[in-house]
């Protein structure tokens, strides 16, 4: 309940931004349409079928990037390194009886229901024009995994960015750093495109990274591209990933905070 | 005009001088600026990679008009995108008034009181990838060319400069805005691809974006000796108009301004 009460303040401070989350969202939404546009002029040169993709379920994929990118990626590293670690917000949050993870975890989750929200309609507006060439998962199963698929992934993308704010306990220069990750994750995710479209060298890269399991599997997923076996799959790597990654966060957190010096306020 | 190159000239001594007080910051932004450039440039590199040619552009030329835009986009971060910020955070913290009491023209000081040398990087990154993807398709280029090349480079730079101008001017109406900025930024990406691509799509997206697919595009042609006279009108047609149009707006936009501060 407690958790609950700070999602409702948050929210309320996140809906006078609505406009400008707009903004936002259009921003996030023209990157994608840039390379849509590629694909279609592509495939309008070079026939019906790309790699076992056509170009309606193609296009799906860059609409639910726009979805995935504004409610799953998370942007609370620069919160964490910024306002709490440098600025020394974090005693406030080591004198309540929360754990901070939960606590960070409820500010942020108005930012991606807003955005998401924008994303959505986006979706439903693109839904109802060319519905005959989407397949959404329809089976209970199906729309079962995929909820489970998204939900790792947010916490995988979230636990990520949380470890990415803690490194500022070691790092001053943090901002080279967190916009080297942003250029990383857009591209190993597939975020600029399908992983299968990759070059080989850079699929493996990829694939052995968690990045693809906070994007690019829910969207296939979504897409009902992925076969039994490889719903399991995706899952258990998940979890895997979502346990290393808990691990590390823990780990530099209790690290962290025996370096963290903070002045009274 | 002379009173303003010389106020540029100490403005631009200022800001070196901020450069070296916030050196760590300056190495930042570099770094930064340097990945995102490899980023432009890695996904052309990617979603072109599967294929030799598109749009009747060889895969290589399609990477070189990458390059140029990495060029062009440097250049233009370095001189004008720092203001932009700048004026977008002047607006949400009601710190305009300033500006507009200052004994210059609020154009000029809305568009060059910050200089950005870190995006310095992108333009080397651009020039590097520039001359060895010349050399290795072997293009030969002529004096009058790479004239033609530099003076088209200015006007691409312009041509952005006067979108985004346009686009900040309606931060006087809604100065909460200030992330329209940010939306720009983006804006810029549309540049790095073939017009050819837009017109295959549709007439009508070609028409729609035509102000930007110039931007990169007519250098590009230019450079290699395939521009034609209309590429060449075009481009200075468009971009003239639009610094006109802009300024107007400007000027129409100021009008309706409300102070926030005392």
């Amino acid at each position: 309940m407690r958790y609950v009460n700070i999602f409702l303040l948050i929210f309320q401070h996140v809906t006078n931004f609505r406009s400008r989350i707009f903004i936002w969202f259009l921003t996030s939404f023209l990157n994608p349409l840039s390379l849509l546009i590629f694909w279609i002029a592509v495939f309008r040169e070079k026939g019906d079928v790309l790699a076992g993709w056509s170009l309606s379920s193609l296009s799906t994929y860059y609409f639910l990037i726009i979805i995935a990118a504004a409610f799953i990626i998370v942007h609370i590293e620069e919160d964490v390194a910024i306002h709490d670690i440098r600025e020394g917000d974090l005693i406030k949050y080591l004198l309540r009886p929360f754990s901070y993870y939960w606590m960070k975890f409820f500010d942020e989750i108005p930012w991606r229901i807003i955005q998401g929200f924008f994303g959505f309609m986006a979706f439903i507006i693109f839904y109802l024009l060319f519905s005959k060439f989407i397949l959404l998962p329809h089976t209970l199963v199906g729309i079962t995994t995929t909820f489970l698929i998204v939900l790792l992934a947010f916490f995988i993308s979230f636990t990520f960015k949380m470890i990415i704010g803690l490194t500022a306990f070691w790092f001053i220069d943090f901002w080279g750093l967190q916009q080297i990750i942003e250029v990383v994750i857009i591209v190993l995710a597939g975020l600029i495109m399908p992983i299968e479209f990759f070059p080989h060298w850079l699929k493996n890269i990829s694939l052995i990274s968690p990045f693809p399991y906070m994007i690019y599997y829910p969207i296939l997923s979504f897409q009902s591209k992925l076969i039994d076996s490889q719903v399991i799959q995706t899952v258990l790597i998940q979890i895997f990933w979502l346990a290393i990654l808990y691990l590390i966060y823990r780990f530099l957190w209790s690290r962290g905070l025996k370096k963290f010096t903070g002045v009274g306020q | 005009m002379i009173r303003y190159l010389k106020i540029y000239k100490a403005l631009m001594k200022i800001n070196l001088i901020a450069l070296f007080t916030y050196r760590a910051n300056f190495i930042n932004s570099t770094i930064s600026s340097f990945f995102w450039g490899v980023f432009a440039i890695a996904t052309i590199v990617l979603i072109t990679s599967k294929t030799s040619t598109l749009f009747g552009w060889k895969r290589e030329e399609i990477i070189l008009l990458t390059a140029v835009y990495t060029l062009i986009v440097g250049i233009f971060h370095i001189f004008f995108a720092r203001n932009f910020e700048r004026f977008s955070r002047l607006m949400m913290w009601g710190q305009f008034d300033s500006v507009l009491l200052k004994p210059l023209d609020s154009q000029f000081s809305i568009s060059f009181w910050e200089l950005n040398y870190s995006a310095i990087i992108r333009v080397i990154l651009g020039t590097l990838l520039l001359v060895y993807l010349i050399f290795s398709l072997s293009y030969v280029i002529n004096l009058f060319n790479l004239i033609l090349f530099l003076s088209f480079l200015i006007v691409g730079v312009v041509t952005l400069y006067t979108l985004w101008f346009f686009a900040a001017s309606f931060l006087i109406w809604v100065p909460e805005l200030s992330n329209i900025i940010e939306l720009m930024y983006t804006v810029n990406g549309f540049t790095r691809y073939p017009p050819e691509m837009f017109k295959r799509v549709s007439g009508f997206l070609f028409i729609f974006t035509l102000p930007i697919v110039f931007v990169a595009s007519s250098p590009f042609k230019t450079l290699i000796g395939r521009a034609n006279y209309i590429d060449i009108f075009a481009s200075f047609f468009i971009c003239g108009l639009f610094l006109i149009i802009s300024r107007f707006f400007w000027r129409f936009a100021l009008r309706s301004y409300t102070s926030a501060s005392n």
